[in-house]
């Protein structure tokens, strides 16, 4: 059973590490391409070419005038739409497997997990942390509109994700460096900070919580009422107070479920129901 | 039916790489801009390429294209070399004049060729307060006789000789 665990848990870490490993490299790759190195095998691209959010951002201007937003490539918008595809079968997977600055916000925090033990992840009072959680949606509705009005990138100026792989570039404004400092500083206190409070791109996958077919569902009946679940939830969801998880916060990380934290097979799991294989 | 994690990570990378290579084979997986910018949606100027959707990676020789200024005149106004013209591009500039730009709060960057490319070619362009142009650009103009009395006194403002 332990082993069991131990590979559940791995396969999403092994997905996480090759995916940031993956961007980091394509920075260098095209970082070293400007100075005329080639690595190869190796897309050059932009790590505006690669982020879907550059996508969400585009669509209102993609929309009236046909162009995207300067910086964004087609293939934000390819990504944008696998990741809405992905967001409408299994929710916010995205950000719990793929997003790199989820990742290290998650690596970094296993060190605040080891200093404060059960304090970690519970600093912020629980009645500020439910308003706060709202904040990501003012985000999203700020770089929505400044972008359609300005046809610019302007979230760029404050993006952590992008500071994060280019932290040595002249590109990267002081006030994205901060955010950077500031989330990935916070994380040894509270688990994923950007995500739960700021993150735009994730307040919009977020909804797909609420429609997604595959859901994390808790069976009542068997269900021995210890709250593991809801400890080992990184956004400090209360899975044991529900039957279906629909809150806009789960990354579908699986770590509530009986393959990690649930001690009790088959009652918590990401399922589709009525369906049998 | 139940989606245990090992299935869950298969198919996020799955999902993700197989829609990217599908993409790819179908044309629509580009990462990099197609060097055509916007053209000016409605009024007198409708169906002009727009100098505001020039992009910092844009080469002289893709305005010359697009916009049909000369790759000589572009070099001239922004004292970029011949020999390197065709391939300069915009963003380049920063790091040409870093040096030379010292006061705060002046620009001469891309928005700077939008701003010249706009004038040569005589479409209204507003560029940010802190564009600035260099003189060179501006004997460029004016031996054109592209600019009114409204621009002359602007640009008195918002230009830098950087010959000196």
């Amino acid at each position: 059973m332990v082993a069991k665990k131990s590979s559940a848990r791995k396969i999403r870490l092994v997905v996480q590490i090759f995916i940031f490993a993956l961007i980091a490299l394509i920075t260098l790759s095209k970082t070293l391409e400007e100075t005329g190195i080639i690595i190869p095998f190796l897309s050059t691209a932009s790590l505006h070419a690669l982020c879907p959010f550059g996508g969400v951002v585009s669509l209102y201007q993609y929309i009236t005038t046909g162009t995207l937003v300067q910086k964004v490539h087609e293939s934000s918008l390819v990504l944008m739409y696998i990741v809405i595809l992905l967001t409408l079968a299994f929710g916010g997977v995205f950000c719990g497997w793929v997003c790199p600055l989820g990742s290290i916000q998650e690596w970094i925090g296993k060190i605040g997990r080891k200093i404060f033990k059960r304090k970690y992840n519970n600093f912020v009072p629980a009645g500020i942390d439910k308003y706060l959680r709202y904040l990501r949606y003012g985000v999203l509705a700020w770089v929505i509109y400044a972008t359609a009005v300005t046809g610019k990138l302007i979230f760029v100026d404050v993006d952590p994700y992008f500071a994060l792989f280019n932290f040595w570039s002249s590109e990267v404004a002081v006030a994205a460096l901060v955010i950077l400092g500031l989330t990935l500083v916070g994380a040894i206190f509270v688990e994923r900070p950007w995500c739960k409070y700021f993150c735009p791109y994730g307040a919009f996958l977020g909804l797909g919580n609420l429609i997604r077919v595959f859901k994390i569902r808790r069976n009542n009946s068997t269900c021995i009422s210890c709250k593991a679940c809801d400890r080992e939830c990184p956004m400090n969801i209360k899975v044991s107070e529900s039957k279906v998880v629909l809150n806009h916060q789960c990354i579908t990380c699986l770590e509530c479920t009986s393959e990690l934290a649930c001690p009790v097979d088959n009652t918590v799991n990401l399922s589709v129901k009525g369906v049998k294989m | 039916m139940r989606i245990r994690a090992n299935v869950l990570g298969i198919l996020v990378v799955i999902v993700i790489f197989g829609g990217i290579a599908m993409t790819s084979v179908i044309g629509l997986w580009n990462t990099t801009n197609t060097k055509v910018p916007a053209q000016i949606s409605s009024g007198k100027y409708a169906g002009v390429s727009d100098p505001a959707d020039i992009r910092g990676s844009y080469s002289f020789t893709d305005i010359n294209r697009n916009f049909d200024v000369s790759i000589e005149d572009l070099a001239a106004a922004f004292g970029v070399e011949e020999s390197i013209a065709p391939g300069f591009k915009c963003k380049d500039l920063e790091a040409l004049y870093a040096g030379m730009v010292e006061e705060e709060g002046i620009e001469i960057g891309t928005d700077a060729v939008r701003f010249f490319v706009a004038l040569y070619i005589e479409i209204p362009y507003t560029p940010a307060e802190s564009t600035f142009i260099p003189t060179s650009a501006v004997e460029i103009l004016k031996e054109k006789g592209v600019l009114d009395d409204e621009q002359l006194t602007y640009l008195e403002s918002h230009s830098l000789d950087l010959s000196k």
